[in-house]
């Protein structure tokens, strides 16, 4: 799933998502246009945001989040004065555009893995003539402008934002609500985000200065005496690893973080070091906290030791251990304030006492806040009473549905204190106001008029930790055209097509190649996923050829010399990224735990040297090797035909070649300009992705970036890079010729195929 | 992968091939079964004596095949072939993997993406043993000149599946002469769905 905020303001250097998306979807208050309780206590399935400001004052347009395909949209209603039209009944005006999409994208694997989710628009000015007059099912791609925020009872600039979804696919978007965390571990169709670990009261720790992993001595135990179960969240970030340890309601108990700084980009060195045997499966064991599979930790039972805060001291506790539980994010824990209020039973009013509660003591936290910031979103996030709130998710009945308004609103014309007392006619103004604004009955969206409402900021920021690709996602990556080097000098742009080939490729290869980047930990960086792209869609050349083409003739050269390019045959590239020379191909197998003869590994390593040197593939021929076994062969030959091998040889090879910490930095994108035959063409270099593509192509970064231009196919790489850089990321600022930022690059042409 | 072969249920005939002057020399024939969901079917490879695997192991269950269909070349190339097992009736599915679209009386060449100069795309019909199909043959329109391959997609119906695969390479562009074109278009007409398959109706499509 990739999505947005509604709004799309640049982007700060160095922001995270999560800051970035709170930032983007500012506005609401208690008792004014919040979720999910808003005036007079009633549930309110949406946000009422206001549009931020660009640098000219101007309010930013409302973007639609997630490619969909309307379900329903109405134009604006023109201003008028007269106090008495439905639309000035608070007093003032209030817009009346509105438009509901639909998305239907993938969490994971599998039908569990397959979710759909509405969100709308409410309370537009204005919006494109093309969405105005589309029938529904027209597609609308994410980031498109969909429409102006407009006025809510006078304030200008502001939409009422919503999602929601059905009972089946609420189960698919939170997974099951586990009654007791402490039996089973979560789901496995979805894995992202941070990493959960339920410890069982009087969990088996130890208080040793070193990490027990690889010890020769068991280290001496002892049972933590705090008598509660305690919840541990595994985050990964920029290199660094932290854990954070909660108690049931949510409290925070401690921060323990990993000394080493860049520990997280050490993981293929930890792996092999702690788990010899079969070092993929415990890269999986240190990133995701379980092997989800298919390899098998060996042994079974390897431990993993993690610090973390327990009341009594940092301790080291074994987080494999069958009495600890494993979940991660896609499983929206109840520790973290995520829960569910079906509230259908009855009118309008809040009346579950949990939300009540966590509304009470939201407005007492920020009563006492000094800095009176009713929003809390500031610099260090929401408040946990904020946060807890925002979790919850609400079964209600839509406010949108005209059909249930005398069931939802009866309660008003009830004296005080248990209405409001409104007259006869109050009624009537209120509930013509109402109508003029309802599009439940016309809008179909195949659902009763009772479905479960997130808050919206809080479910944007949440799966935007997902990075599934749906195969829509993935074509998206593939950018229109690209620039290649035809003869010396002489460069061209060629279209990139979806011929049949990729389609078979996209669907065969997908749901690996997800699980493979959730693995070595790129899913869920939108930079880190554009740089891997970058380079794999130019390796497999836009993902029609899953091993090199090797077929360019050996050349000889003045002193007949045989010249041959692809001297490190049959050790060609491989896979993804392209797995190349036997050095590499030994290294994969280590990692996934196949034996393999040393003394063969250095024989080929000397015919490697030998062939490089003369550029000449005969040194490196089976024939020459007879060591080789039947089972080395197929092992080669599946890096470039078996699924799991395509993809998983890609991330090994991205998780031991160190390119993460140069995916990591913020993208400083420069415009150039290339001469083509006939024409030119823009493109952005991007230094820290270079050093990517160099890590990739030449198996090691530079330490002189002007090399960078000698990878092969670094434009195309630039360009690559750079859109997918639009698909999986937004509010990035592209130069244009006058050296003003915009939010798209120069003459950039996004693929729309549905 | 040992545990990735185990698709075959094979068995080895010795045929005659008919109609020539002078009988040839028996050419050893390899039959082989394979389950890959709910497409059971049988392939005769007549001499290219290739290696034929379902992978089960990952995510997508695909059937691959490798052969070097004309080890007389002067400069010799295995031809990797991949098959997916989908259902018969997302027409989407199937116009996307092979290229063409089911049209009144028969198939026709997928154009709504136009041909790229050079992708020289030809509509392939197949007559299976016991299914039709159709798909494309195409060369790479992108990348460098003297690397550039063709390609064959394919989808091949029966019932409620369809077998949809591809072939690559099937010939240099830059030398004719080195196109397998017919003999793989012959080995996927000599695909035969088992109907009777033993738990035929326990495979699922995913």
């Amino acid at each position: 799933m990739l999505i947005s905020p509604p709004f799309l303001p640049p982007r700060q250097p160095g922001e995270s998502d999560d800051a970035y998306v709170r930032r983007a979807m500012q506005g609401d208050a208690p008792g004014q246009g919040a979720f999910p309780v808003s005036r007079r206590q009633q549930w309110h399935g949406g946000l009422h945001l206001a549009a931020p400001f660009d640098d000219s004052a101007q309010a930013l347009d409302v973007c639609a989040i997630a490619d969909g395909v309307l379900v329903h949209a109405q134009a604006p209603t023109p201003y008028v004065s007269d106090p008495d039209h439905p639309l000035n009944y608070t007093g003032s005006w209030t817009s009346d555009g509105c438009l509901v999409l639909k998305h239907s994208t993938e969490i994971g694997e599998g039908d569990d893995g397959a979710v759909e989710f509405y969100s709308i628009y409410q309370h537009l000015s204005g919006m494109p003539d093309a969405l105005r007059d589309a029938s529904p099912g027209a597609h609308v791609w994410r980031k498109d402008v969909i429409g102006q925020a407009g006025r809510i009872g006078g304030q200008y600039n502001r939409m009422h934002f919503e999602i929601l979804a059905d009972d089946r696919n609420v189960k698919r978007l939170m997974g099951a609500r586990i009654a007791d965390v402490s039996t089973q571990d979560g789901r496995t169709d979805a894995c992202y985000g941070d990493i959960h670990f339920v410890l069982p009261a009087g969990v088996a720790c130890c208080h040793a200065d070193q990490n027990p992993q690889g010890s020769l001595h068991t280290p001496a135990l002892q049972n933590d005496p705090s008598g509660e179960p305690f919840f541990v969240a595994m985050r990964y970030d920029q290199g660094r690893c932290t854990l954070t340890t909660y108690r049931r309601n949510g409290e925070i108990v401690g921060v323990c973080e990993d000394p080493a700084s860049d520990v997280e980009y050490r993981l293929y060195d930890l792996a092999t070091k702690y788990y010899p045997k079969l070092p993929s499966a415990g890269y999986e064991l240190l990133r995701l906290g379980r092997v989800l599979g298919p390899d098998a930790l060996t042994p079974a039972d390897a431990p993993h030791w993690r610090k973390m805060a327990l009341p009594s001291g940092p301790a080291w506790v074994n987080l494999n251990s069958a009495s600890v539980k494993k979940y991660s994010d896609a499983d929206m824990p109840a520790w973290l304030g995520w829960r569910c209020v079906d509230a259908t039973g009855g009118d309008s009013r809040c009346t579950d006492s949990d939300t009540l509660d966590l509304l009470q003591n939201l407005t007492a936290s920020q009563d006492a806040a000094s800095d009176d910031d009713a929003t809390q979103t500031d610099s260090q996030g929401p408040s946990p009473q904020a946060l807890r709130l925002a979790r919850t998710v609400v079964k209600c009945t839509t406010e949108w549905d005209d059909s249930t308004y005398t069931k939802r609103y009866a309660w008003m014309e009830q004296p005080d204190p248990d209405g409001l007392g409104l007259s006869q006619e109050d009624v009537a103004r209120r509930v013509h106001h109402a109508y003029f604004l309802c599009f439940w009955q016309k809008a179909n969206l195949g659902m009763d008029s009772a479905p479960w409402h997130f808050e919206p900021r809080e479910f944007i920021a949440h799966f935007k930790k997902c990075g599934w690709l749906s195969a829509s996602e993935l074509r998206q990556l593939l950018p229109v055209s690209a620039i290649r080097e035809k003869a010396r000098g002489v460069w061209a742009s060629e279209a990139v097509s979806l011929s049949p080939g990729v389609e078979r490729n996209i669907a065969q290869y997908r749901t690996d190649l997800n699980k493979a980047l959730r693995k070595f930990g790129i899913a869920n960086h939108a930079f880190r996923m554009a740089a891997f792209f970058g380079n794999a869609l130019v390796e497999t050349r836009w993902f029609t050829a899953l091993t090199e083409d090797t077929t360019k003739e050996p050349k000889k050269d003045h002193d007949g010399k045989i010249h041959d390019d692809n001297w490190y045959v049959p050790w060609q590239g491989r896979g993804f990224l392209q797995l190349t020379r036997p050095d590499n191909y030994f290294k994969y197998w280590a990692f996934l735990g196949r034996t393999t003869d040393p003394s063969l590994q250095k024989e080929l390593a000397a015919a490697d040297e030998e062939a490089h040197k003369h550029r000449d593939r005969a040194p490196l021929q089976d024939a020459k090797h007879p060591k080789l076994t039947p089972d080395m062969l197929l092992w080669r030959n599946d890096v470039a035909t078996v699924s799991i091998e395509i993809s998983q040889s890609a991330g090994a090879y991205w998780a031991w070649s160190g390119a993460a910490p140069f995916a990591d930095k913020w993208p400083v994108l420069q415009r150039e300009i290339q001469s083509l035959e006939h024409t030119r063409q823009v493109y952005y270099r991007c230094e820290s992705f270079g050093q990517v593509a160099a890590t990739v192509n030449f198996g090691h970064s530079v330490t002189d970036p002007s090399s960078i231009a000698q990878v092969n196919g670094i434009l195309a790489r630039y360009q690559a890079y750079t859109n997918a850089l639009m698909v999986l990321s937004e509010g990035l600022p592209f130069l244009d010729a006058r050296r003003v930022p915009q939010d798209k690059p120069d003459g950039y042409t996004p693929r729309r195929e549905a | 992968m040992k545990g990735l072969r185990v698709g075959a249920l094979g068995v080895w005939l010795l045929v005659m091939a008919g109609g020539y002057a002078t009988p040839p020399a028996p050419a050893t024939a390899q039959i082989n079964d394979y389950v890959l969901d709910a497409c059971h079917f049988r392939i005769t490879d007549p001499s290219y004596h290739g290696g034929g695997e379902v992978d089960n192991k990952s995510s997508k269950h695909a059937f691959i095949y490798t052969a070097n269909f004309n080890p007389t070349y002067d400069q010799s190339f295995e031809t990797s072939m991949s098959f997916l097992c989908e259902k018969a009736d997302d027409t989407k599915r199937i116009s996307d993997f092979s290229g063409v679209l089911k049209v009144e009386g028969g198939w026709a060449l997928d154009n709504s993406e136009p041909p790229l100069p050079g992708e020289d795309r030809q509509l392939i019909l197949y007559h299976a043993k016991n299914a039709e199909g159709a798909g494309v043959a195409e060369n790479d329109a992108t990348g460098d000149e003297d690397t550039r391959v063709r390609t064959l997609s394919f989808c091949l119906i029966r019932r409620g599946v369809a077998l949809c695969g591809g072939a690559r390479p099937i010939m240099f562009v830059n030398d004719p002469k080195s196109s397998v074109q017919d003999k793989v278009v012959a080995l996927i007409d000599s695909i035969e769905f088992i109907d009777d398959a033993p738990n035929d109706g326990d495979h699922h499509v995913p």
